[in-house]
């Protein structure tokens, strides 16, 4: 005779060790789960405010200027080699990794005023304030090669910036004019010239290699391709340009930061009107840089913070600041895209996380999974006003809130009084979009 | 150095001359003479102008003189006497004529431009051509920004399975013995290609036919190709005649033709005018769906306002409205007479649509316009009665054998019996029987025409069940089930008969109509009332909207007022037991009266409801607008409801849902896209081409074709050897292809 039992072992259940992981049988069938969207809602809620709660962006800083920065260079072949320029024309190479000085040499009377690496030569080339163009060895880990310049070229003129060319031995400096320059030469190989104002910032495009892109002091951003004789573009702005910065990885994109508080990102091909105007800046912007993937960038503010920016968003994602930090001077994302480093004018270099709630180390496949979930939970119910109000909300220094909120009435002002006219006269002005607005003139 | 020695004696001649003329006086004209001489003597004598000619490399262009200069501009040699020189010879007489074309276009290039201007121009040619450059790039970013997922550094080296087939499609024959064994397993029609049944032989001899055929079949088709024109001409002419009355002839005409054929169709094939009449039903049905000859159009309204005062106006929109009846008419069975169980309602004047408050004015004439549809329609009864009887027929053929094997009483007794059973309803059965035996052949059951009572209220299902039960009818207890049937059909036309047409809400027209004219009805009036009120149980034969709506308001409102609560424990502090009182103590204590309900917004607004408890609280953690890149409320929702989360979709979905948009390597330094990207993407549109292409070998192609193929594949692989030698070649093409797209 055959008797039926039910029968439990254990072994099914129960796990011999803590690691011993069972994968439980599960019913998916929906009709099960009634309250799915509620419960993700709940988890969405959570996630969120544990995102807040790690959000520590800040990293650490590098103490050791004696004068306010002026440029920072990351070395392209190695990820924890920092090089900084100051004020006084210190040069600086840092191990960010361990956040010490590696070697300090007085590279310039006067301002260091940029920096470029060659990577096929692995030599640094500074610009500085007495109209020298200095190169530098960079390939020693202790940094011994910095005791002395390799070469240095004197230049008639001013110098502000310099770039150099991915893969040919060419570099370009601006100041009065633009000028090419070769490795093995003491002269300019081409000037380009336009008009009589002088350039203050020049960036090498990295994807299509002869492009060369300045901003100039008559508000103008030129366009310039090596191998013709002449400027190729020159589009005006309302304002001047700080600095510029080609997208990494869309060879007609780059961004400028302008005086008008505003960051521009423009497509080369047409510049009628900027494909994107980022604001929430309160002072003027005064650096920007692109991170490796092309996707966000960091700028640097005068109203002393950084803001990162999705580069294809008008707001930007985060803001950065401390209390001790002054206005900055220059921004720089880190080649593996995990870290932004920024100078200020107090003399710090400061490191921060890329993604303030990133957990730094090593990361097990589990805990990766959860917060990967955890963001996807996020991104799902971000328009959620509850979610997305946690989401969005930063602190922020009571100048920046204060400045934003004037900012902000003036705006509302200024577009109240345009709706105003526009409805009490006869023959209307046609309607410019406001990204248009920004464009003066182009050439 | 000659140039020197010819000039200088003119110069010094007018020097002299100049002197001369200065110091002359009228006296002295000898003497002039006298000295001119002299010094053309002297001249003479010592500047013997001695000319010799050296051989150097170049001649200087300012050193020939023009021979003649001096005396007249008729000595000038010009290019057409150095052409009638060379004229003679025959071999430079095209010499001859381009420079003869060469004068006639002859013109003075322009100026060269200003320098901003030519530098303007040269930056714009400049910037075109770095625009063009950088357009390269188009693809590989558009397809960055929208890709699922980016790994970084992007240039990875790509791993995947090769398949055995694939593998096989690269061997390329080397040597002489492999080539010709290619050769010939390549081209020859009897080897069998994948996936195929056949070898290209084997079809070709299966679907190839005699010359005569052949001949037949193309003198056929030339024919019906000729045919074909000659009937788009036609109809091309017929649709630019823009006569109104043609048109309407021609309406007319079609439609008789349609009928005729129908005629021819149901004697000799009912299969195919049953499908005729299919066809024309759904013009009715379509007919139906228009607003055409409904008096809703802009002819139809001015004839509205003319009818007043114009009697022609009056008759034409009359017939147009008639027409518009006549169209959309429902045919009448033959056997509809037997469903008089349905009440009578009573047919007063009053506003409920349904009941048709204006009778029919008799005034006017109801004449029968025996028009196409009208008589089209009595031919499709007819032929339905045919198709009946001989579907009866088949039956009974068919169940002759069931009868047999299974000793049963046949269907054709069954049947009776139920007639005499349920003489009332044995017509309704039976009808509805034929009807299902009609269809069931090849329709499914949306397509039954639902002309009366009992048939609207079927449902799909229970003509199933019906099916079924015809089916079964041969085999088991055929009576019960008749029995059943006809219950069930008595009780619907019971439920129908419940429904009272006066209980109505008063709904504005939406067609209207404000003339004088009596809407003329043709047809005798009872078929007019029996048909309205077939229509009103139509109407609602699905459920009573008012009493529902009056239900569910009463329900909300109840729901909304707050009601008493009640505390007390029965035989607490009492004799408990049923059928015992509370106490007024215990009402008093324990029962906590309720406040007066708040007045509702929609007390006295008779159909209607307002919904007044939406809960503020929830509304603020809900969404207010559509967040950006969705385009609509549904696909939102839907991306809202879709869960994420492990508790409710597996484990391995979750991970694929959860990948993150950019993925990073640790301690990986990002280097800026290189031009390797570009080519490795035409590489893989190369590699995919190169499949394509192979794919198409591999289909066997029969006949003449594939010889001329032959030739085009032997060369090939020649080509191919040349392209790859040249990488550069082979990734850019497909590159700028893309960008032209």
């Amino acid at each position: 005779m055959k008797v039926k039992l039910l029968v439990r072992n254990p072994d099914d259940y129960l796990r011999e060790t803590k690691r011993d992981i069972h994968k439980l049988p599960r019913n998916y069938d929906p009709a099960l789960h009634p309250l799915e969207t509620p419960r993700e809602y709940t988890r969405a809620m959570n996630a969120v405010k544990l995102e807040r709660v790690f959000a520590l962006p800040f990293i650490g800083s590098l103490d050791g200027h004696r004068d306010g920065l002026t440029c920072l260079g990351k070395h392209p072949d190695h990820l924890s080699w920092l090089y900084s320029g100051a004020c006084d024309g210190e040069l600086k190479l840092w191990d960010v990794a361990k956040r010490k000085i590696v070697y300090t040499v007085q590279a310039h009377d006067g301002f260091i005023r940029a920096m470029a690496f060659s990577q096929e030569t692995s030599s640094l080339y500074t610009v500085g304030d007495d109209k020298l163009i200095k190169q530098w060895k960079a390939q020693e880990l202790d940094g011994s090669d910095l005791k002395a310049p390799i070469n240095t070229i004197v230049t008639r003129g001013m110098l502000t910036g310099i770039s150099h060319h991915r893969s040919k031995p060419v570099m370009a400096t601006c100041g009065e004019a633009c000028n090419l320059w070769e490795h093995s030469r003491a002269q300019p190989i081409k000037t380009f010239q336009w008009g009589v104002d002088s350039l203050q910032s020049i960036k090498f495009n990295q994807v299509e290699e002869n492009i060369i892109a300045a901003c100039g002091s008559d508000r103008s951003i030129i366009l310039y391709d090596m191998r013709e004789s002449v400027p190729v573009r020159k589009v005006v702005l309302k304002m001047r340009s700080n600095a510029l910065c080609w997208n990494p990885m869309e060879a007609f994109i780059f961004t400028v930061a302008n005086e008008d508080y505003n960051l521009y990102t423009f497509d080369m091909r047409n510049f009628a009107n900027p494909i994107n105007v980022h604001k929430d800046h309160v002072s003027a912007v005064i650096d920007i840089d692109y991170s490796p993937t092309g996707k966000e960038f960091v700028s640097a503010s005068y109203d002393k913070t950084i803001r990162l920016y999705n580069s294809r968003q008008a707001h930007s994602r985060d803001i950065y600041h401390t209390s001790r930090m002054q206005r900055l001077t220059c921004a720089a994302w880190s080649l593996d895209d995990r870290f932004v480093y920024s100078g200020s004018d107090e003399m710090n270099i400061r490191i921060w996380k890329a993604r303030a709630a990133e957990k730094l180390g090593v990361v097990k496949p589990r805990e990766k999974t959860a917060l990967r979930v955890n963001a996807k939970l996020v991104e799902k119910f971000a328009h959620h006003p509850a979610i997305k109000r946690i989401h969005r909300h930063r602190h922020v220094p009571s100048h920046v809130y204060n400045s934003r909120n004037e900012l902000r009435n003036s705006r509302i002002a200024a577009r109240r009084k345009e709706f105003n006219v526009r409805t009490h006269t006869k023959r209307q002005l046609p309607i410019i979009p406001e990204k248009a607005k920004v464009i003066v003139s182009e050439q | 150095m000659s140039k020197l020695k010819i000039l200088q004696p003119v110069e010094d001649k007018q020097e002299f001359l100049d002197i001369d003329e200065a110091a002359s006086d009228d006296g002295d004209e000898q003497k002039h003479e006298k000295l001119l001489n002299a010094i053309s003597k002297l001249g003479n004598k010592k500047m013997k102008i001695t000319q010799r000619t050296e051989p150097v490399s170049r001649i200087n262009e300012h050193a020939l003189v023009q021979v003649g200069s001096g005396k007249s501009k008729t000595n000038k040699i010009k290019v057409d006497d150095l052409l009638n020189v060379i004229a003679e010879k025959p071999r430079l007489g095209a010499l001859k004529k381009a420079v003869k074309q060469a004068k006639s276009k002859s013109s003075t290039l322009k100026a060269p431009l200003e320098k901003p201007q030519a530098l303007r121009v040269e930056r714009a040619a400049g910037y075109e051509k770095v625009k063009d450059e950088v357009s390269k790039w188009d693809d590989i970013v558009k397809g960055n920004r929208v890709a699922e997922q980016l790994i970084f550094p992007l240039d990875q080296p790509s791993i995947k399975m090769q398949s055995a087939s694939d593998f096989t499609a690269k061997f390329k024959p080397k040597t002489p013995l492999e080539q010709q064994i290619s050769e010939l397993l390549r081209c020859n029609r009897h080897v069998q290609a994948e996936n195929e049944e056949l070898t290209p032989a084997e079809k070709e001899a299966l679907t190839s036919m005699s010359l005569k055929e052949a001949l037949a079949r193309r003198r056929e088709l030339a024919k019906s190709r000729a045919l074909q024109s000659y009937q788009e001409a036609k109809a091309r002419r017929q649709n630019k005649i823009k006569s109104k009355t043609y048109h309407r002839l021609l309406k007319k005409e079609k439609m008789k033709n349609h009928v005729k054929e129908f005629d021819s169709l149901k004697e000799h094939d009912p299969q195919r005018a049953l499908e005729k009449l299919e066809q024309l039903d759904k013009k009715r049905i379509e007919e139906r769906m228009t607003l055409k000859h409904k008096g809703a159009g802009k002819w139809a309204k001015l004839q509205a306002i003319r009818s007043k005062y114009d009697q022609n106006a009056r008759e034409s929109l009359a017939d147009q409205l008639r027409l518009g009846k006549e169209v959309t008419r429902k045919i009448k069975k033959p056997d509809d007479e037997s469903e008089e169980d349905i009440p009578s309602v009573p047919l007063e004047k009053s506003d409920n649509p349904w009941l048709g408050g204006s009778l029919p004015d008799s005034s006017h004439p109801t004449t029968e316009v025996t028009s196409g549809y009208r008589k089209l329609w009595d031919n499709v009864n007819k032929g339905r009665e045919i198709k009946k009887k001989m579907n009866k027929e088949v039956k009974k053929t068919a169940s002759k054998p069931s009868k047999v094997k299974q000793s049963h009483p046949t269907d054709e007794k069954i049947y009776d019996s139920t007639k005499v059973d349920s003489a009332e309803n044995e017509s309704v059965a039976s009808e509805s029987y034929d009807v299902q035996e009609e269809f069931s052949e090849e329709l499914d059951e949306g397509l039954v025409r639902k002309s009366t009572m009992e048939d609207f209220q079927q449902t799909p299902e229970d003509v199933e069940m019906k099916q079924i039960t015809y089916k079964k009818t041969s085999k088991k207890q055929p009576t019960q089930k008749i029995d059943s049937q006809v219950a069930s059909v008595q009780a619907e036309t019971k439920i129908a008969t419940d429904i009272d047409p006066l209980k109505f809400i008063s709904m504005p027209d939406t067609v209207i109509i404000n003339s004088s004219v009596p809407v003329t009805e043709e047809g005798n009036e009872e078929d007019e009332d029996e048909q309205r009120r077939m229509t009103l149980a139509e109407a609602f034969a699905d459920d009573d909207v008012i009493e529902q709506f009056k239900e569910e308001k009463k329900q909300v409102i109840s729901a909304s007022t707050p009601k008493d609560i009640d505390l007390t424990l029965p035989g607490w502090g009492e004799w408990g037991g049923s059928g015992l009182k509370l106490s007024r103590r215990k009402k008093r204590q324990f029962i906590i009266k309720a406040p007066p309900a708040p007045k509702r917004r929609d007390d006295n607004q008779g159909n209607l409801i307002i919904n007044q408890d939406k809960n503020t609280n929830m509304r603020r953690q809900q969404v207010n607008d559509l967040p950006f890149p969705f385009r609509s409320a549904a696909s939102f929702e839907y991306k809202i409801r879709a869960p994420v989360t492990s508790t409710f979709i597996p484990e391995t979905a979750v991970r694929k849902l959860a990948a993150p948009k950019v993925l990073t390597k640790i301690g990986t330094i990002i280097a800026p896209m290189t031009d390797e990207v570009l080519i490795s993407a035409a590489k893989r549109n190369k590699e995919t081409q190169d499949k394509m292409e192979l794919e198409n070998r591999k289909k066997p192609t029969p006949g003449k074709y594939q010889k001329r193929k032959k030739s085009s594949l032997i060369t090939k692989p020649t080509k191919k050897s040349k392209i790859q030698k040249n990488q550069w070649q082979i990734t850019d093409t497909p590159a700028t292809n893309s960008l032209k797209k």
